[in-house]
């Protein structure tokens, strides 16, 4: 008779405990788990920027706000590097569930799992993001190393940086460049006085009197 | 009744574009005018003063009983006679060109002019009075204000006034700016103009004759006992003094000459 293999601390299972022996072999575990420990990362860091918008009455200071996003989309694009890279592992490998998965109570996330076409939001934000393209007139798809393609591209940023520093305030603030021609004489938006009055004295009244006046009456 | 946090500073008019300028960039708004005509009432009857001089009978004893300065306050608006929206007043404060505007105020030229005059020719009134500001060492002033709303008309402020028990001590009019920083601190840029009536015309005057601006940066809170909104209001106030500190120098005021307590001398 032939002895069932010997289970860990020598202890003898039964044979029909022993959990059904599956082949591994072929699941791209490393290419998944790399994936999995960036997923949670970016999970985790888009957690934490919530939790801090949500916190305050007021939205934190935009050093704080500036340093999460840079965090946020560099995460993004180490992932999308990353499954870029294993686009053929995965891509080919088809996701099934074992025998023992309990189907019934775990529709929801079983469908989840499964599920290959994008949830209704993330189409939505694909279409918004190709009509984005289309409108820039640029073909993002062809990855070449197309010079007038380029050129297409940064002059469309520019024009959309263009576009987009006329609905702010910005002035005061100029480029070596923009001096040396001379753009920094633009009137200013709120028509301040730029004269200044030399002969007036450089001291004068001081905060305290002016309050004393203010809660007194008295000069 | 209101905790006021407040830290000022004093701007030189030499500098007063740069920090106006420099104010846009780290509130990331347009400024607001700040526009308001003050009158300070003072009591009819000085009790310390009656007191002091044994006047009234010694047997009450009138110590327990602090009389203060009363500060009616209003907003107004520039507006030209004739046209009937008032003008827009921030380029005409960003102009800087005081003489121009006691000129034009004095003459007539431009009236001062409530935004929400009802029909009835009334306006609203913030009655304030305030306290001396608390002593001791901190990191900001902090004083206590009390103030109620009164609608009246203009004449009949005066009467009002004297049915109280107080007569007008001086008007003066504040001219200035206002940012709020980081949602919670307001910052306010002005300069005050004396106003004087007394012969039939208005004569403007600005208080200081090196047109310093004066600024002053400051958190209500709405209770003294609510020590974490206090303590937070405090810490806002340190944020911004330590943000500006090579621009601004936020200091705190003199509790002594914010002091609109009645004293016995005259």
């Amino acid at each position: 008779m032939s002895q069932p293999p010997a289970g860990p601390r020598g202890i003898t299972p039964q044979a029909q405990q022993l959990p059904p022996q599956y082949d591994y072999s072929s699941v791209p575990i490393n290419e998944l788990e790399a994936t999995r420990i960036k997923l949670l990362s970016l999970t985790r860091s888009l957690h934490k920027l919530q939790h801090e918008i949500a916190q305050g009455a007021t939205l934190p200071r935009w050093e704080s706000l500036h340093s999460q996003y840079n965090v946020v989309i560099t995460q993004l694009s180490a992932i999308s590097a990353e499954i870029f890279q294993n686009y053929d592992t995965l891509a080919s490998r088809n996701v099934y569930p074992l025998n023992n998965f309990p189907v019934t109570q775990q529709e929801g996330l079983l469908t989840t799992l499964l599920r290959k076409k994008p949830s209704p939001e993330v189409t939505a934000w694909i279409e918004n993001a190709e009509e984005f393209i289309t409108k820039l007139g640029v073909d993002v798809t062809k990855h070449n190393d197309d010079d007038e393609d380029k050129e297409d591209f940064i002059e469309s940023c520019l024009e959309i940086m263009e576009k987009e520093k006329e609905n702010h305030n910005f002035f005061s603030v100029f480029t070596q460049q923009e001096i040396d021609n001379g753009l920094n004489q633009q009137p200013h938006p709120y028509k301040i006085n730029n004269k200044v009055d030399e002969d007036v004295p450089t001291m004068g009244m001081d905060v305290n009197q002016a309050l004393n006046f203010i809660y007194t009456g008295k000069l | 009744m209101v905790q006021e946090l407040s830290l000022v500073s004093t701007i030189n008019k030499k500098e007063f574009n740069f920090v106006i300028n420099s104010l846009i960039a780290l509130t990331g708004q347009k400024p607001r005018s700040l526009t308001n005509e003050n009158i300070i009432y003072s009591p009819i009857i000085n009790l310390k003063y009656l007191q002091s001089k044994q006047a009234i009978n010694n047997s009450v004893n009138l110590n327990q009983i602090e009389q203060h300065l009363v500060k009616i306050r209003r907003s107004w608006q520039m507006y030209s006679p004739g046209k009937k929206n008032p003008n827009v007043v921030v380029n005409e404060i960003l102009s800087n060109d005081n003489q121009l505007f006691m000129k034009k105020v004095g003459a007539g030229d431009v009236k001062l002019g409530e935004r929400d005059t009802t029909n009835d020719g009334e306006n609203q009134y913030s009655f304030q009075i305030s306290d001396i500001p608390a002593a001791g060492k901190r990191k900001v002033s902090s004083q206590t204000i009390y103030e109620v709303n009164i609608k009246q008309s203009a004449t009949a402020l005066r009467s009002y006034m004297m049915n109280l028990g107080y007569v007008e001590k001086q008007r003066f009019l504040i001219k200035g700016l206002k940012f709020l920083y980081n949602g919670v601190v307001n910052i306010e840029i002005f300069q005050v103009f004396a106003i004087d009536a007394t012969d039939g015309k208005t004569v403007v005057q600005i208080i200081d004759g090196s047109e310093n601006w004066f600024l002053k940066a400051y958190v209500n809170v709405a209770k003294i006992t609510d020590i974490s909104l206090i303590n937070k209001a405090s810490s806002d106030l340190a944020l911004l003094q330590k943000n500006v500190g090579n621009l601004i120098k936020l200091k705190i005021p003199d509790r002594g000459l914010m002091d609109s307590r009645i004293n016995d001398n005259l």
